[in-house]
């Protein structure tokens, strides 16, 4: 126990020199006195290590007057109605009142977040990962595949009071197609057009076969809004958004630094939502996050560094959920560089990766270790994929069948501030040291590690790769058929035509076990083509106090509110 | 006439930093429309948001437009938030400017008496600890300070909010201690000694005597006659840090959640939010100039032998 906190006032410090970190950057376009405070920064920063063991006593403290059992994530016990719920999120939106626009704007983890306590989508993916019915009865497809139709739930109502009918649905699942600023449009390419049958059905018609158009439809920017926007203009309607959501936006403080909703006094589940009010509120810092949770200044929060955990764990006041998600940490090499086109080099460091002893030191075993690039809660992962497992002496023979069997230099490509990500680098570059691969940390703050791979500026990097619905084609074809995204397989060049060949297929087969067989052989090939190699799968990781009930994150990271009650 | 003069002086400072500032946040690497559309960013979306903003223009067509942005006093809209950067900082600049009042205060109300008791008992235990203790504060890093005050303060006591700003302006207040005192820590020790050195010279001086022989009691000798004397070399010290304390607040802001202009500089230099970094830097540069005026002016006054000129 007292190890555990100490290891964890430990991670703290590294926080806080992550903290130093962009300080240091600062310095460079700031005015003298920050740049003063920069060079004192570094001065200190030793002394910083002397306070070590006084935090850990602290922490020490803290943690003994609490029992070692967490509560339960979900309690039992009737559902209460009322009281504000305040969780503290990591991240803020990047758009105004007036851009609340689910088919237009950018995904970030701030902005889909918000977007999807306001407005619904005619499916959803549960905690377990499985897809469901939300705003819809049942559906029925065409034999040939290109129809689908889709009886809607009859009692469904905007915030507004008014119905929801088939015409809302046909307009809004046609704009969010047609739009040209929503980022994950690309989801709906198969989507010819929708009509409104009568008043309760919807027809979707298809230029294709296409299995995973039920789960496109649970996306975030697939949401249902009123047709025409009730007649407003888009700024009028987004400032005062209507949805079928259990909430409505009350007020929108500091450009989304405090946002707060109020109950949906018309939703159309009876009884939900349970609480009056939501507040969200952006707390940056990871550490004032957890205190704060502690502290019971807030009520759920969001990224808990995987450090903490163990400490949470200790604390009875507080509950941590870990919950899975469609999220690999994986390392990508470049393959427009020579050494990485060859096959044999890539295999080779992928042999030499241990990613057992990664997922264990630098996610405090909180992330299960990488293997396929689909992550375990994932439809159609395979847990049979043949993978390149550690082995240095496998890697020492693929080397040497390479045309570079005597190593060379390289770089990898990593964010800065990213604590997990850094460790993550110094283990690989150790591991490819032992077979005559020397690499160097290419440290850059976020910005210009995204020009940076964009560009195919880079060797080796790493980067998280995820799947936004329940159905895997989404990640299938963004790393793996060069024009399935727009990314060029995740900026790698990765281009095995068989591969690419299967993974158009797949979408198309609407027979689910035929279907299974192709993704796993699909894994298979690029398990051993390795164009990336999968780290860990990060889990999606919450706190909260005891009086939180019914709170659960499904694999999306996406968490509905409605059923979340106070004791 | 003095101040106008001292004014004037400041503008090509201010203007050089902005102007300055405007190059380098170009220069560095990094495009704000990639940034806030991540990795799902289309390159057609990331050229479009690009042309939105302006970014797509020859740099010298940007500088132009920053210019005449700046002779309006603004320096354009937010990119992330799409609003004037002026209202992004007229709804934050309290916070920090509060957060720096209340640093300073401490950094006074702890300094003094510390220098005074350390002057009186000179090379005895108490001037002792007194000049080595605050030390061990200089050698640890704000973020640092201030995570142990709230494990102490906030977490394991209560009496204080573990972060936050609160509603109204008793919350305020209370919720600017823990940050105020963690700023005022990292001056105390420079301010400590500076004074104490100062108390000691003139506790040497022959007026000293003169005012001890006149028969006048301890206290006031030393509160009328050293302390005011021994406080301007510290005064201009404190000016000096005054301009460090609000450097400082971007990461105090930071540890106790505090919504301020340093927290606003830190998200918007990793957004690559052009016009709002550039807004910061020309207020926190023309909040240094205007406070180390604010001291030579204070100073001139404690002191009728300095002029000003």
């Amino acid at each position: 126990m007292v190890d555990l906190v100490q290891r964890s006032a430990e991670r703290i410090v590294l926080d806080m020199f992550s903290v130093g970190g962009s300080q240091t950057k600062l310095g460079v376009v700031m005015s003298w006195s920050q740049e003063e405070y920069t060079r004192r920064d570094v001065l200190k920063v030793g002394a910083a290590g002397v306070g070590l063991l006084a935090l850990g006593r602290l922490a020490a403290a803290c943690g003994g007057t609490s029992t070692s059992s967490s509560a339960s994530p979900t309690a039992a016990g009737s559902p209460k109605t009322g009281g504000q719920l305040i969780v503290g999120r990591a991240f803020q939106p990047t758009v105004q009142a007036v851009g609340l626009d689910p088919h237009n704007m950018a995904v970030s983890s701030g902005n889909v977040y918000t977007a999807d306590k306001l407005y619904e989508t005619l499916y959803i993916t549960d905690a377990k990962g499985v897809l469901q019915p939300w705003l819809v009865d049942s559906h029925e497809v065409s034999t040939d595949g290109m129809t689908y139709t889709l009886a809607l739930k009859p009692d469904v109502v905007f915030s507004d009071g008014k119905a929801m009918t088939a015409d809302d649905v046909a307009w809004s699942l046609n704009r969010a197609r047609t739009s040209k600023t929503g980022s994950m449009s690309f989801l709906n390419f198969a989507i010819k057009d929708v009509t409104a049958v009568d008043a309760a059905t919807v027809k979707i018609l298809l230029s294709q076969p296409w299995a995973p158009l039920l789960s496109d439809l649970s996306i975030y920017s697939d949401a249902i809004l009123p047709k025409d926007l009730n007649g407003l203009s888009e700024k009028e309607f987004f400032a005062n958004p209507v949805g079928t959501g259990p909430f409505k936006l009350k007020s929108w403080a500091q450009q989304g630094a405090e946002i707060t909703m109020e109950r949906n006094t018309n939703y159309w589940q009876a009884g939900k939502p349970y609480v009056d009010e939501v507040v969200f509120r952006v707390i940056l810092d990871d550490n004032q996050r957890v205190l704060q949770v502690q502290s019971g200044g807030v009520h759920i929060i969001d990224t808990v560094p995987p450090a903490q955990v163990e400490a949470l764990k200790g604390d009875s006041k507080v509950a941590v959920g870990v919950f899975p998600a469609w999220s690999v940490d994986l390392v990508f090499f470049n393959e427009k560089v020579k050494y990485y086109a060859d096959r044999n080099v890539r295999r080779a460091i992928a042999y030499s990766i241990d990613t057992k002893a990664i997922a264990s030191a630098t996610t405090f075993n909180t992330a299960p270790a990488g293997g396929s690039f689909f992550p375990p809660s994932l439809q159609y992962y395979d847990a049979n994929t043949p993978l390149l497992s550690y082995d240095i002496e496998a890697a020492k023979a693929e080397l040497a069948k390479s045309a570079y069997p005597n190593g060379f230099e390289t770089k990898i490509l990593i964010p800065s501030g990213n604590q997990v990500w850094l460790q993550t680098a110094q283990i690989l570059l150790d591991s490819m040291a032992k077979i005559g691969i020397k690499a160097t940390i290419d440290q850059k703050d976020e910005a210009a590690y995204q020009k940076d791979f964009r560009s195919f500026n880079y060797d080796q990097m790493i980067n998280n790769a995820i799947n936004d619905i329940s159905d895997p084609d989404e990640m299938a074809a963004f790393q793996c058929d060069p024009k399935g995204g727009f990314s060029d397989s995740f900026w790698t060049g990765y281009n095995n035509p068989e591969v690419v060949k299967l993974v158009r297929e797949a979408a198309a087969e609407m027979d689910s076990t035929k279907r299974g067989e192709m993704y796993s052989q699909i894994q298979a090939m690029v398990a051993q083509d390795a164009p990336y190699v999968a780290l860990t799968y990060p889990p999606s990781i919450y706190a909260w106090g005891t009086a939180v009930n019914g709170f659960a994150v499904n694999p999306g990271g996406a968490y509905m509110l409605e059923s979340v009650w106070l004791a | 006439m003095y101040i106008v003069r001292r004014l004037a002086q400041a503008i090509p400072v201010v203007l050089g930093i902005t102007i300055v500032t405007f190059f380098l946040l170009r220069l560095i690497p990094g495009d704000p429309a990639m940034t806030l559309l991540g990795n799902r960013g289309t390159p057609e979306q990331i050229a479009a948001l690009r042309a939105r903003w302006g970014l797509d223009e020859p740099i010298w067509v940007q500088f132009w437009l920053f210019l005449k942005q700046l002779a309006h006093g603004d320096t354009g809209a937010s990119l992330f938030y799409e609003v004037p950067t002026r209202t992004l900082i007229a709804s934050r600049i309290g916070v920090t400017m509060s957060l720096v009042a209340f640093a300073t205060i401490f950094s006074v109300l702890i300094s003094v008496p510390l220098a005074t008791i350390a002057a009186i008992r000179k090379d005895r235990p108490a001037d002792h600890v007194i000049r080595a203790v605050p030390l061990v504060g200089l050698g640890m890093p704000s973020f640092w300070v201030g995570l142990v005050l709230i494990l102490i303060f906030a977490v394991n006591l209560g009496w204080f909010p573990v972060g936050g700003w609160g509603d109204t302006i008793p919350e305020h207040i209370y919720a600017l201690i823990l940050p105020g005192l963690t700023s005022a820590l990292a001056i105390v020790p420079l301010l400590v000694r500076s004074l104490r050195v100062g108390m000691l010279e003139v506790l040497q001086a022959d007026y000293i005597a003169t005012v001890r022989a006149k028969g006048l009691r301890e206290p006031r000798v030393l509160l009328v006659h050293v302390a005011r004397n021994a406080i301007i070399p510290t005064l201009t010290l404190l000016g000096i840090n005054i301009a460090f304390l609000i450097g400082a607040t971007v990461v105090v802001e930071r540890v106790f959640q505090l919504n301020g202009l340093g927290t606003l500089m830190l998200t918007s230099i990793s957004n690559r939010d052009f016009p709002v970094v550039q807004g910061v830097t020309f207020v926190l540069a023309l909040s240094v100039v205007v406070i180390n005026l604010a001291t030579d002016l204070t100073a001139a006054r404690l002191d009728p032998r300095i002029r000003l000129s």
